[in-house]
């Protein structure tokens, strides 16, 4: 199975999302175009995860770029080197080359750290096609047979929303995402009981604020930020699958067309907003039945 | 008079006016208008109050449908028509992965609001770029998907198919028998 689309309207934060929380194993191909602009990425890039997690990109313009990183470090000389890379079948290379003491636990994180970087630019990127494409059975992609790149795999990996949250902490320019933005009015709710991220304080601030009663506004007032880094920050921490945006305002008036069901609105901690409704409205089981009925019957 | 209601929502052009005007007995209380931001380079028009259809079971019982607005924002006019529904239905596009995110947020919404069975209707699966039905539901942000409400196909054309929705919709709320 695949997932195609464009990264104009589908931003690469939400599709890390579906990857992670479909604990998806595949390759995602980005293929910047030419409107393009602002970013100094060239040539075609392939992310690849493993059960949500992501675990190597490459471009393909670099050729052998673990080894050509490896070499420039001088941490492994490079006879070994192409020896050990015929002998690595199925295992990453950082990993094997860890396991022989040939590199250190430090010298890899620090080789992962370069792909991390790599991935992070990619956020910005504001015109491309991407194509995400699950292996098969055969641990293969189905297009091409094209397997797990061992010789240019850390043996690292890292939960594909950490990576994006991580990512956007850094942004400078969120002109691609201003769609996403939430309102200043609106507020946040919790997606999770609770996380394992590191969050930043302000990252924390909001969450721990995410009850749906806090207007974004009310927060960068409090923490005497700009509101606009409230926003990047909740559009972040919504991105990662933490929180979601609700509205907080609530106008009441009264339908006229039909009769008015009980109000199942509150001033909640002085903001004027709706609850949620106990309303599984006790609904006559004979009304049910007849409904159910006409619509098989009539249609 | 018993009334069942029932709320249709989702993002512009997910098919909720012509949902509403398929099933409904009465002509559907119209209040689309040209549109005149971006939508308008690919729907000409969009709801800018709420759709309105009935069914009349017999005398004493009848089915009022709503649709929520067309726009993205939330307003007053989504808090009278959830408040008042038994039931809802969110209509999802599948083909414009760019919607899911909107329509992730309106589940937020109506999730914070009330707490009524809801069925989604995938629309558009027939069209090029549509996704499968459980990217959908993921990147409407149902991870396990044990969990997830029940997920159906939806011709909004199609008087049967649209029927079919509601029924789905409907059994969630008939009593399991206990053995």
């Amino acid at each position: 199975m695949s997932i195609t689309g464009s990264l104009e309207t589908f931003p690469l934060p939400e599709l890390f999302q579906i990857i992670e929380s479909g604990r998806k194993t595949g390759r995602l191909s980005i293929n910047p175009g030419l409107k393009n602009t602002g970013s100094e990425l060239r040539g075609a890039f392939y992310l690849w995860f493993e059960r949500g997690n992501f675990v190597v990109v490459l471009n393909s313009l670099k050729y052998q770029s673990l080894i050509s990183e490896i070499q420039r470090n001088g941490w492994v000389n490079s006879g070994l080197l192409v020896k050990v890379k015929k002998l690595c079948q199925n295992q990453p290379l950082g990993t094997y080359l860890q396991q022989k003491k040939l590199l250190l636990s430090s010298q890899i994180d620090l080789l992962f750290q370069l792909q991390l970087d790599e991935v992070s630019k990619l956020f910005e990127i504001n015109s491309a096609w991407f194509k995400f494409e699950e292996i098969d059975s055969n641990n293969k992609i189905p297009s091409d047979g094209e397997e797990f790149p061992w010789e240019e795999m850390t043996g690292k990996h890292k939960q594909a929303t950490k990576l994006s949250l991580e990512a956007m902490r850094n942004f400078s320019n969120w002109d691609n995402y201003m769609e996403e933005m939430p309102p200043q009015d609106s507020g946040l709710v919790k997606l999770l009981d609770e996380h394992d991220c590191q969050l930043l304080p302000l990252e924390n601030y909001l969450w721990n604020t995410a009850n749906g009663t806090v207007p974004l506004q009310k927060i960068a007032q409090e923490k005497q930020v700009s509101l606009e880094k409230v926003q990047h920050t909740a559009l972040s921490m919504i991105f990662a699958g933490l929180v979601e945006e609700v509205p907080v305002v609530y106008k009441s008036t009264i339908m006229t067309q039909t009769p008015k069901l009980s109000s199942q609105t509150a001033l909640v901690g002085g903001s004027n907003v709706a609850i949620k409704s106990p309303n599984k409205s006790k609904v006559n089981n004979s009304l049910l039945n007849n409904l159910i009925g006409f619509l098989r019957n009539n249609f | 008079m018993e009334i069942f209601k029932i709320a249709v929502t989702g993002n512009v052009g997910a098919g909720k006016t012509t949902f509403i005007r398929t099933i409904s007995e009465i002509e559907v209380v119209d209040t689309e208008r040209r549109t005149t931001d971006e939508t308008a380079s690919w729907k000409k028009t969009t709801t800018v109050a709420f759709d309105f259809g009935r069914l009349t079971l017999n005398s004493d019982q009848v089915v009022y449908i709503y649709g929520t607005p067309g726009q993205s924002r939330f307003d007053f006019m989504w808090d009278i028509i959830i408040n008042q529904a038994n039931a809802y239905v969110l209509l999802v596009a599948a083909h414009r992965p760019q919607d899911f995110r909107g329509a992730r947020r309106i589940l937020a919404f109506m999730n914070q609001r009330v707490q009524i069975p809801m069925v989604i209707g995938l629309t558009h699966m027939d069209c090029e770029g549509a996704w499968e039905e459980d990217d959908i539901a993921l990147a409407l942000g149902f991870k396990n998907l044990d969990n997830c409400p029940p997920i159906i196909n939806v011709n909004a054309d199609v008087p049967n198919s649209v029927a079919q929705c509601l029924i789905t919709l409907l059994e969630q709320l008939i009593p399991v028998p206990v053995a």
